[in-house]
């Protein structure tokens, strides 16, 4: 085992729990000066990071939290599945690598509304389909990070995704389903 | 308890976050240095998982899921906070029974250490926080995050080697 192979190694298994390498690896530091001084300083690392290891909740941050947990998911609506279906229509359009972009702009007289724009058309989603295709998005991996929309403000979000990832979302879809977004999101293949 | 939740268990889903609570808050504040903010975003984070675990689909585990909800929740915070003062400078510990002399030596630590972290850029943090605190493997980071295994480790390594700097390592 080289020294560089045994860097990736220690590299690899440095976490706040120690540095979790294979008997190889440690076979190769007692016969190596350079690379027991690197694993030596990540020991010492670990020891250095140790005091943010368990920030946890206090009994009354915790009471809090579940109170306020309870009460707004009594106020809240939780999503159906929308998303689930099964769909063939598209998978060979998929087979490219595709970017997906999708502006959002929020009405200046529309607060709670948010305006879909799709190839400059308006289109209006409520709030709660804007937060579906939050949702969506999120919890698909595609890799965006949504900004969050004032009312009044204008943002937009940007998402790029694989032809893999294209096809583990589009696999799910119905043919219904992929209409509606083909309908409402500028996909440029 | 999870499939109990994904059905609308209430009880199952309040288990549920108490087994996490503490993890997805230590993650929070780790990221933000700021202890309202975490647990703000703590709850948020929660709140979404309660919307959305009926579409769970289980491409990850629940718990790489529940991290994903909880990057993009603090991501988004971080970004949309336009700070003045730098985040550690609104760093609050709590306060626990340990005695005056331990207790400042313990906040002079988590603030040297929460200044070290939360001057890398937000990536760096994010990838560190979730590979070094939270355990979880460069793949399971890269495909949270979209971006490639080896983009994670040049973030890991990078955040690495500053935080030996700043901490006065080599």
């Amino acid at each position: 085992m080289n020294c560089q192979r045994v860097h990736d190694a220690l590299d690899d298994g440095f976490t706040s729990a120690g540095i979790d390498v294979a008997a190889d690896v440690h076979v190769h530091l007692e016969a190596c000066a350079e690379c027991k001084a690197y694993y030596d300083e990540l020991t010492a690392m670990v020891e250095l990071l140790h005091p943010l290891d368990n920030l946890e909740l206090t009994p009354n941050e915790s009471s809090t939290l579940m109170a306020g947990l309870e009460k707004a998911a009594e106020r809240t609506d939780r999503k159906r599945p929308v998303y689930q279906w099964a769909a063939a229509i598209l998978r060979p359009a998929m087979a490219v690598a595709m970017v997906m972009i999708i502006m959002f702009s929020a009405g200046p007289n529309l607060p709670g509304l948010l305006v879909l724009d799709a190839d400059m058309e308006n289109l209006e989603f409520s709030q709660t389909e804007t937060e579906e295709i939050l949702s969506y998005m999120i919890n698909d991996n595609v890799d965006l990070v949504p900004e969050l929309i004032d009312p009044g403000d204008a943002a937009y979000i940007t998402g790029q995704v694989t032809s893999a990832q294209a096809e583990d979302i589009f696999d799910d879809l119905s043919t219904e389903e992929i209409n509606w977004l083909m309908d409402n999101f500028t996909l440029e293949i | 308890m999870l499939d109990r939740a994904i059905n609308g268990d209430k009880q199952a889903f309040t288990s549920l976050v108490r087994q996490y609570q503490d993890r997805i808050f230590g993650f929070i504040m780790r990221m933000t240095a700021n202890r309202e903010s975490a647990l703000d975003l703590t709850q948020d984070s929660f709140l979404a998982v309660w919307q959305n675990l009926p579409g769970f689909r289980r491409d990850s585990s629940f718990s790489t899921w529940l991290y994903q909800i909880a990057s993009n929740k603090t991501i988004n915070h971080l970004k949309k906070a336009k700070r003045e003062v730098p985040l550690a400078d609104n760093y609050d510990a709590p306060t626990n029974s340990a005695g005056p002399d331990d207790e400042y030596e313990r906040k002079e630590q988590e603030l040297l250490l929460t200044q070290a972290l939360t001057a890398l850029p937000n990536r760096q943090r994010l990838v560190f926080n979730l590979r070094y605190y939270e355990h979880l493997k460069f793949h399971e980071i890269a495909r949270m995050q979209g971006i490639s295994v080896s983009a994670v480790k040049t973030s890991f390594a990078e955040a690495l080697k500053k935080l030996k700097t700043r901490l006065g390592g080599k």
